[in-house]
């Protein structure tokens, strides 16, 4: 079993991904999947990794945007393959909503996150990218979940994302949310203090952590 | 003998019942009623904007010369939209939402296809202009719902004319005889359909229009801008346009190196800094730091950063001025970028800097033109290097000495102000 990504695999999968060859992204991640690497760690230290690097060459000039778009539609349809080796088919009691922040259009992260929750059996609501307050709100109201996730990606989305959880918190006072994203690496928890019973998950890892901590806890 | 339809006569075929689709959409149908309204058709235009900007773009920037044979005789259809647009002083007209979602799904694509597969393009591009056979049937609807006269507001629907007429004749031609490639036939067959689809989707958004789903969206100052939240204050929206103008007005450069695509980057990303007076200072400083970064590689020294912020702030005061404690933080960004930039060369330097260049210019007898505050934008390019902006100086330089943008003497003017000023420091 592989127990590390190391540089090597990293940067060949990387090269793929930037040349926009699928089919050996495709190939490089089966690999992966044979020889029992970790899920989590094709997520974070692969194919996160990737993206987080192409997004900065692009920043830098050194990519175009189409080259950058390319690579995250890549890492989304390699993600949608794989889908079904790695969720768990036979489910607990437990449900998630999961949504991007409103106005945002990123959602490689919350599909990550959808996975994980899957993973350990949740039955999981993906609201994904494009999703309005409103519409969060009213899917809160009918599938009633054990937690609302939300993914914040960018920034500058961090007053949307402010007056989605007040809206929430409005009508569902108590509902535990799951926040995280690419934009708290900048800051942003300020406005985390001021709700009730939100909890930051930085990464995968914890998330997973947490969620068979959960399930020991119910055993 | 079999007789083998052309790629031309199966992109026909293939869309045959799609027309007949597009013919019984409400908004179509309303246009053809003469009781569309202004937001449809503003929609409309709004939509094709994004899309084209994007095509042209791609297009344009592809390297292959069998795709750019395709585009002999094309004229931009762009300039000729935001020329509709503007007519309809579209400034005060709300965005549909959902049809702008629907362009920007197709734009999206564009920029796959062009890096995956760029005969898909021409897929795009045949249904796009072949729309415009039908565009003369709407120019006539068009013209007589909102009384327009000698193509104003309707010039994108005007195209179907003589040049119109060749450039079509030339592409589908080279449809049928210069994609042999069963692989490329079906992928321009392919495109095009979807093309279609897409655009069908957009129609369906233009008419009825859903209240709830009209708002201000980014891509009405720049289709090609994307995705990101603008002010929902039109005053706000005005100041920062005013401010973006100043800035280009100060500097010169930004006309010349950036043309009118560039305007409306500039526009688009001035509306954008405005948002962060919600944000904390940290925040809203390091997502200043970001674009600046990103503008620096593409050549923009961070000095411009620092006067649109300042400009910004000034412009927000004099709109509102009511809101001056929350608009603070744009010029506590701005001022500390002016720290940052003064601890590595003074203001003493930067004030003596477009003279020393200007000093070199007379020495040297250039001819251009001056651009104004050159010198300061050298200096700027030094400073940045030292701060974190590292690429700002080479893809500065490198353009102000480009032998086929200036002459000899000029960047000898630029040489030696940059050596000027680094001995200083």
């Amino acid at each position: 079993m592989v127990e590390n990504l190391n540089n090597y695999d990293f940067n060949e999968f990387q090269s793929y991904l930037i040349s926009g060859d699928y089919e050996k992204c495709s190939e490089f991640i089966n690999t992966l999947l044979n020889e029992d690497v970790d899920i989590k760690q094709i997520y974070d230290g692969l194919l996160k990794k990737s993206l987080y690097n192409i997004g900065e060459l692009w920043e830098n000039g050194k990519i175009t945007v189409a080259t950058e778009h390319l690579a995250s539609a890549i890492v989304e349809t390699i993600m949608n393959d794989i889908y079904l080796k790695i969720i768990r088919q036979n489910k607990i009691n437990k449900t998630a909503v999961l949504a991007c922040t409103e106005n945002e259009f990123h959602q490689i992260g919350i599909k990550m996150v959808n996975d994980i929750f899957e993973k350990n059996g949740w039955h999981v609501h993906f609201l994904g990218a494009g999703t309005t307050t409103e519409e969060l709100i009213s899917s809160i109201g009918f599938i009633h979940p054990n937690i609302v996730a939300i993914s914040l990606s960018i920034p500058f989305n961090l007053p949307s994302f402010e007056k989605m959880l007040t809206k929430i918190r409005a009508q569902y006072p108590d509902l535990y949310i799951f926040v995280g994203g690419q934009a708290f690496l900048h800051g942003g928890f300020e406005i985390l203090k001021k709700f009730q019973n939100i909890i930051y998950i930085a990464d995968i890892n914890e998330l997973d952590e947490f969620l068979q901590m959960e399930m020991k806890d119910k055993n | 003998m079999e007789n083998i339809e052309s790629l031309h006569e199966l992109l026909k075929r293939q869309t045959m019942d799609l027309h007949e689709k597009g013919h019984q959409v409400p908004y179509i149908v309303n246009l053809l009623k003469n009781t569309v309204s202004v937001e449809s058709y503003v929609g409309h235009l709004r939509a094709f904007a994004i899309i084209y900007g994007t095509l042209e773009h791609q297009l344009s920037t592809l390297n292959q010369p069998e795709i750019k044979d395709f585009l002999e005789d094309y004229t931009p259809r762009l300039p000729l939209i935001l020329t509709d647009l503007e007519y309809f002083n579209a400034k005060n007209v709300k965005d549909i939402i959902p049809a702008i979602n629907n362009a920007l799904h197709v734009a999206d694509k564009i920029l796959l296809y062009s890096v995956q597969n760029p005969y898909k393009l021409l897929g795009f591009l045949y249904t796009l202009d072949g729309s415009l056979n039908g565009g003369s049937v709407f120019r006539i609807h068009l013209s007589e719902v909102f009384d327009l006269h000698n193509n104003k507001g309707i010039s994108y629907f005007s195209l179907f004319n003589e040049p119109y007429k060749q450039f079509w004749a030339k592409f589908t031609e080279k449809l049928n005889t210069k994609i042999i490639n069963n692989q490329a036939k079906n992928d321009v067959l392919s495109s095009a359909a979807e093309m279609f689809n897409d655009l069908l989707s957009i129609y369906e958004n233009l008419y009825p229009i859903d209240e709830k789903r009209l708002g201000n969206h980014i891509t009405s100052l720049n289709p090609e801008a994307g995705n990101f939240p603008i002010p929902t204050n039109p005053l706000e929206i005005e100041a920062a346009m005013i401010a973006g103008l100043r800035c280009w007005d100060e500097f010169s450069f930004f006309e010349k190196r950036y043309g009118e695509r560039g305007k409306r980057f500039s526009a688009s990303d001035a509306v954008w800094l405005v948002t962060l007076h919600e944000l904390s200072l940290e925040l809203a400083n390091n997502q200043v730091k970001w674009l600046a970064k990103y503008l620096a590689n593409r050549g923009m020294p961070v000095i411009t950063m620092e006067f649109q912020l300042r400009c910004m702030y000034e412009e927000l005061v004099k709109f509102i001025p009511d809101n001056e404690q929350k608009y603070k933080t744009l010029l506590l960004v701005s001022e500390q970028l002016k720290n940052e930039r003064i601890k590595i060369i003074s203001s003493a330097i930067f004030e003596k800097s477009n003279s020393i260049f200007t000093e070199f210019c007379v020495q040297l007898k250039v001819s251009e033109e001056p651009m104004k505050n050159t010198g300061i934008l050298i200096a700027s390019s030094i400073a940045d290097v030292k701060n974190g902006f590292e690429p700002s100086l080479q893809s500065f330089k490198t353009w102000m000495t480009n032998p086929e943008l200036f002459s000899s003497n000029w960047i000898q003017a630029v040489e030696n102000t940059y050596s000027a000023i680094e001995n200083q420091i």
